[in-house]
């Protein structure tokens, strides 16, 4: 079922494994809910539900695109990534992680891979929706 | 059969009905871990003992404080009730399993000289520890490191096995003398000993105290007001003793993310699977072995016979391929001598084979 990956696409298999990581791993957006919120039962769920949902909506749509063309998603996602709101959106949520990791951890104790990875990951989101600008006016 | 519009409405529904299922799950999943569980912990209490936690009575902070006392005012005053209710969450005398002690900081009030002391060992005696903390005093410059240091210095040699090392510490200013607070930090990182820190006041060192707790894998906590120091120390003996486990609830909203996404990928696998084992199965067509004289039976049947050289020529030939005659004539029927056709097979009047028989 799944897709010759070409190596255009590598790219974004890469970034979706990523951000799988960041949903399943990464603490730094259910820390970031947590500090500005009393610690409880429903505040750790919620806590909880952002930090794994956010990742994981994008990761699918990266991992569709690149090796799971052919699985087909619900109609209003699969519209969604045709569009461009999905890489800026992808781009947004990058930023805000990259914010979180520089403003709140301290530049002394930098999570450096994982802000290294929303860096790059980023700006080759915004090359590449460039670049599929540029060709859609061609 | 629904429209295409109603069924992707209908798709979208199914979605979240999954996703609103796995985040009640999640939240009935977020459990506080057992008691038996709860690791036992060694903590030091590290507080600031500055000048700025009490009251300046001769003099200006802003200027030169001569004398540091301590009013009702003084941030220190709720600051050592926050401690004492801290260590009283601990029931130290019901429970052997935790160690709490304290360490103060601050420093010289007339030289840049840093002071940081135990003030009270590691020791489940809460008697002594209720005593040290009512007995703080306030004056001095903010030796941070130092008192990270000192901690950190007396958690290890007392250490015990399969025991948390814990630094709260609280600090109400900026680090003004001796050693970075940071490059204690790292020591303490190194040995282990997670620090909660706890900002106190407007002109707490916000950003160091942060980095401070992230270095050690601990939290940093914002306590702007006496009342809301209370509440954070509160809320450190709450993560330490009651842990909320939240890993079983984020593998539910895991699954629940692709699953709702890919609900067309999934219901056509499902329908096919579903026609599958509903379908009978199928009869395998077996076709009959053909015997050696069949293929030559057959080009018989489909060849015309030059009658020239007797070659055999395909049934829409008009020359032969052999000897280059004619032989677009028609076949003449050999029962009825009636003029068919080449392509036909049999005569049209009577009705006998005449395939393959030109004349």
């Amino acid at each position: 079922m799944a897709s010759k990956l070409t190596l255009a696409e590598v790219p974004l298999l890469i970034g979706g494994i990523f951000m799988v990581y960041l949903a399943v791993l990464d603490e730094t957006l259910f820390n970031f809910v947590l500090d500005n919120v009393t610690q409880n039962q429903f505040t750790v769920s919620l806590a909880t539900v952002i930090a794994a949902t956010l990742p994981m909506f994008f990761a699918v749509g990266f991992i569709k695109r690149s090796v799971l063309r052919r699985w087909q998603t619900i109609y209003y996602y699969e519209k969604m990534l045709l569009g461009e709101v999905f890489w800026i959106l992808t781009v947004i949520l990058l930023s805000i992680i990259t914010f979180i990791i520089v403003s709140e951890q301290g530049v002394h104790q930098l999570n450096a891979p994982i802000l290294a990875g929303c860096v790059l990951f980023s700006t080759y989101l915004v090359i590449y929706s460039f670049k599929a600008r540029q060709k859609s006016y061609l | 059969m629904l429209n295409p519009d109603s069924k992707r409405k209908y798709q979208l529904g199914i979605g979240f009905a999954i996703f609103a299922f796995a985040v009640s799950v999640s939240y009935f999943s977020v459990v506080e871990a057992d008691t038996e569980d709860t690791p036992q912990y060694d903590i030091y209490l590290v507080i600031d003992v500055s000048g700025s936690m009490g009251t300046c009575i001769d003099g200006d902070f802003l200027t030169t404080c001569y004398e540091v006392g301590i009013t009702n005012n003084s941030p220190i005053v709720p600051a050592k009730k926050a401690a004492i209710e801290f260590v009283d969450v601990f029931e130290l005398e019901q429970s052997s399993d935790h160690r709490i002690g304290l360490a103060i900081f601050h420093g010289d009030s007339y030289d840049p000289i840093p002071i940081a002391k135990i003030k009270v060992e590691l020791d489940n005696n809460s008697k002594n520890l209720k005593e040290g903390i009512d007995a703080l005093y306030p004056g001095g410059s903010t030796a941070m490191g130092e008192g990270i240091s000192i901690a950190t210095q007396s958690l290890s040699e007392n250490t015990r096995p399969d025991t948390k090392k814990i630094i709260v510490l609280l600090s109400d200013g900026m680090s003004n003398v001796g050693l970075e607070p940071l490059m204690a930090a790292g020591i303490a990182n190194e040995n282990a000993v997670t620090i909660f820190s706890v900002g106190y006041g407007p002109d707490a060192d916000v950003q160091t105290l942060k980095a401070v707790a992230s270095m050690t894998g601990g939290k940093y906590y914002d306590a702007p007001t006496g009342k809301d120091l209370a509440n954070t120390f509160g809320e450190i003996a709450d993560v330490l003793i009651s842990p909320l486990s939240h890993y079983s609830s984020r593998i539910l909203i895991l699954i629940a993310i692709p699953v709702l996404l890919f609900i067309p990928t999934i219901e056509r696998g499902l329908t096919t699977m579903m026609r599958r084992t509903e379908d009978k199965p199928v009869e395998r067509i077996v076709k009959p072995k053909r015997t050696e004289d069949e293929p030559k039976a057959k080009i018989d049947k489909l060849k015309i016979t030059c009658r020239n050289c007797n070659h055999l020529n395909r049934s829409t030939s008009k020359v032969c391929a052999k000897c280059g005659s004619t032989i677009k004539a028609k076949i003449t029927c050999p029962n009825c001598n009636y003029v068919n056709r080449t392509t036909s097979k049999f005569c049209v009047k009577c009705g006998s084979t005449v395939k393959g028989k030109v004349t």
